[in-house]
């Protein structure tokens, strides 16, 4: 991740990823508060219903055994039972037991749950029809001493089941004073009791049943769970949820059945909705981590091929800033799959258009420098051929006029040389390679120096002073002629006295270069005349390429053909060499010049 | 035929000069000079009528003389004659009163054209002897006291 002042970098993978997962944390986030709220909802929900249906539960015990104490009454007071109870021990006693066994039995028909009714009279006579006097003696016993109303007996097992036992003590009905007879047993069977007291069909609560008499005794119900509740109890809530091993809760709801005060618990396995809530909860979990992943797969179909085109055109254009320019002529192609972004299409074509076009330019602006070099380099070869030609035409009148004078004299002979010796000048000087030998420039300078000799005679002599071995050395065309001529034409001629021109070369042993001097004894030139001439030739080779038309002040000069030699050659040098090599001139007035050039020291034998 | 002389630095030079101007009535060239200085006392002097003079000579240049010549009103007709076809020389040539600007090598009608020049010009001064001289208009020069 890359911060830039208030603005995040991320690629485009990594924003999905992100995405995704703030969605999924949300969706989640959503399903836990709404699991929640729903648990809270049910829980409500689900107490009132539980309240609705214990306080049924509660109400329809409390009926049955309100029933049963009608059933009792009616019983000890039915005029059969009176009798069998009130007539002793007589002949008479079978035929009212049998009245009494009758009357018991459609009595029993009554209420499927009564499992037995039995009477034991105060003179220890016993009648029941299903269970035996053993079940009863000790309820009879217990009993007998106290006075009691209807109330619980206890617990027995008759006829294999568990019952619980109701008593009711009988007495006497009629005038006078009651009297005290027995006591009528009825014996339940809290099982089916209970069992069907609630709607079986309802499977959702399948309650748990604590049945306690008045002094808390254990009646009916789940003993490890009475023990439990019993220890909970003490904490003191109407309803409580305890915890048994297995980690099951119960919501308890605690009735008192007043008819013979009892205590009813219904328990209701709170846990079982929690199970359920649970499943919800796993479900929705899966449903939304299903359609997470689904959107994921999706989302990586589309786009992953879209982030890979992306990375390769990204990783194509880092590539070509970093310099490889290969890469332009072949540009960039993006392998997509059956289905193609049109947009990555469209940014590849344009782009590797954009190449070529590039590419292109990048030719042409090539090519236009090559062109520009090249006309650069016949602007040069131009201007130094142009340079070169420009031997000095008054040469050519003066020498021609030389000539119409031998011949007005008749002196073939030196005609003949002379005009050799000017042909080859100037031959020499517009034909031929730009680098010549300073043996063959020294041919052309002799052949020059000769002609001159001829026009003025003894008015200068000529030495020449060649070391080592400068005479093979390699020198730019036409540098020595045009300064010799310029030593005669401005030093020599003007001089009253004749005059000597020495030619020399050699090398120069601190840097190495060739010298070549040429100093004459001529007028020479005065001080100012020298640093305008040194002034000129410091300056830039293209001014002193300039043809001085007729308007140049200075007529003697640097009018128009005599002041080109010395700039001539040194805009040569300078063109050649560069500035290192520009000529070196001294004069002095009255007394000579001397010039100098300077030419890097390059044999013939080196240049092969 | 009137007297002239040649005042230039190479001999060939004169000699072709000579030669072209041979065989005819005008003028003929009777000295020959190789520098300036010594033409110009040979001009002062002998007052020729003609004198050829180049442009570049050692020591003093053939203005120069022109121009010396014209100070000391000397009566000698000057013909330059040169290599330079410049433009600038042959106006200041004028300037000093030259009759005429040959430029080498010597072209014959060119001289003759010249010499005819000056040749009308001695003629003129010739037949109005009493005047005082008539020679070509002169540049007024300054006088020194």
């Amino acid at each position: 991740m890359i911060t830039k002042g208030n603005k995040i970098q991320l690629p485009l993978a990594k924003q999905f990823v992100l995405i995704l997962t703030l969605f999924f944390l949300c969706t989640v986030g959503i399903i836990l508060y709404s699991v929640y709220d729903f648990t809270k909802l049910q829980d409500t929900f689900w107490n009132s219903s539980l309240e609705s249906y214990s306080s049924q539960l509660a109400k329809n015990t409390m009926e049955a055994y309100e029933n049963y104490e009608h059933i009792c009454y009616s019983i000890a007071y039915n005029q059969q039972v009176q009798n069998y109870l009130m007539t002793p021990e007589s002949l008479k006693t079978y035929e009212t037991y049998l009245q009494l066994e009758s009357q018991l039995n459609s009595t029993a028909l009554l209420n499927s749950n009564i499992m037995d009714i039995a009477v034991y009279s105060s003179d220890n006579r016993f009648a029941a029809l299903n269970g035996s006097s053993d079940n009863y003696k000790l309820f009879a016993q217990s009993l007998s001493e106290s006075r009691f109303s209807y109330r619980c007996a206890g617990v027995t097992t008759i006829s294999n089941t568990v019952c619980h036992i109701l008593a009711m003590p009988i007495y006497s009905l009629g005038t006078g004073v009651s009297r005290y007879l027995g006591i009528l047993f009825l014996a339940i069977d809290v099982d089916s009791l209970f069992n069907n007291a609630y709607d079986s069909t309802d499977r959702s609560y399948d309650p748990e049943i604590i049945f306690l008499d008045e002094e808390n005794n254990f009646i009916y119900g789940n003993p490890d769970l009475y023990e439990v509740m019993i220890d909970r109890e003490k904490e003191g809530n109407t309803l409580r949820i305890n915890n048994i091993e297995d980690s099951v809760t119960y919501a308890a709801k605690k009735y008192t059945i007043p008819v013979i005060n009892h205590t009813l618990y219904v328990l209701i396995d709170k846990s079982q909705t929690r199970k359920q809530m649970l499943q919800i909860f796993m479900r929705l979990l899966l449903g939304t981590g299903a359609l997470t992943a689904l959107i994921l797969l999706l989302l990586f179909m589309l786009y992953h091929p879209l982030i890979r085109s992306l990375r390769q055109i990204t990783g194509f254009m880092k590539t070509l800033s970093s310099g490889d320019r290969r890469s332009y002529k072949d540009g960039v192609t993006i392998r997509q799959g059956r289905v193609e972004i049109t947009e990555i299409n469209d940014i590849c074509t344009a782009f590797n258009e954009m190449l070529q076009q590039t590419d292109e330019l990048n030719h042409t602006i090539f090519d236009t420098y090559l062109r520009m070099y090249d006309l650069e380099k016949n602007n040069r070869q131009t201007e130094i051929a142009l340079l070169r030609s420009q031997v000095n035409p008054h040469f050519l009148y003066n020498t021609l006029t030389m000539i119409c004078g031998m011949a007005a004299e008749g002196m073939n002979d030196k005609i003949i040389s002379v005009t050799n010796a000017l042909s080859r000048i100037f031959r020499y000087s517009i034909k031929g390679s730009d680098m010549v030998t300073l043996q063959e420039e020294m041919d052309i300078v002799r052949a020059y120096l000769m002609i001159q000799k001829e026009r003025f005679g003894e008015k200068f002599t000529f030495r020449y002073d060649f070391w080592d071995d400068s005479l093979n050395c390699l020198i730019p065309k036409m540098i020595i002629q045009p300064l010799v001529e310029n030593a005669i034409v401005h030093g020599l001629e003007k001089s009253l006295r004749p005059g000597s021109l020495r030619i020399g070369a050699g090398k120069n042993p601190q840097h190495g270069y060739l010298a070549i001097w040429i100093f004459d004894t001529g007028v020479g030139m005065p001080e100012d005349q020298l640093n305008k001439l040194r002034t000129a030739i410091s300056h830039s080779p293209r001014q002193n390429l300039k043809y001085n038309g007729p308007e140049s002040a200075d007529t003697e000069t640097f009018s128009s053909h005599d002041g080109i030699g010395i700039l001539n050659v040194n805009s040569r040098m300078v063109l050649y060499y560069g500035s290192d090599y520009t000529l070196l001139i001294d004069s002095e007035e009255g007394v000579g010049t001397n010039i100098q050039i300077r030419v890097p020291y390059r044999t013939r034998k080196e240049e092969n | 035929m009137y007297h002239a002389i040649v005042i230039d630095d190479e001999k060939w030079v004169v000699k072709s000069l000579i030669a072209t101007i041979k065989n005819q009535e005008l003028f003929e060239i009777t000295e020959e000079f190789y520098d300036g200085l010594s033409g110009l006392e040979y001009i002062r002097t002998h007052q020729p009528a003609l004198a050829f003079v180049d442009v570049r000579l050692p020591g003093m240049s053939g203005l120069d003389i022109l121009q010396a010549a014209n100070a000391e009103s000397l009566r000698t007709l000057f013909i330059v004659i040169s290599s330079y076809a410049e433009f600038a020389y042959a106006q200041k040539a004028m300037l000093h009163n030259a009759v005429g600007y040959c430029l080498k090598p010597f072209s014959r009608s060119e001289l003759i054209d010249s010499m005819q020049k000056a040749y009308n010009i001695l003629q003129e001064q010739k037949s109005v002897p009493s005047a005082p001289e008539l020679s070509p208009p002169r540049i007024p020069m300054p006088v020194s006291i």
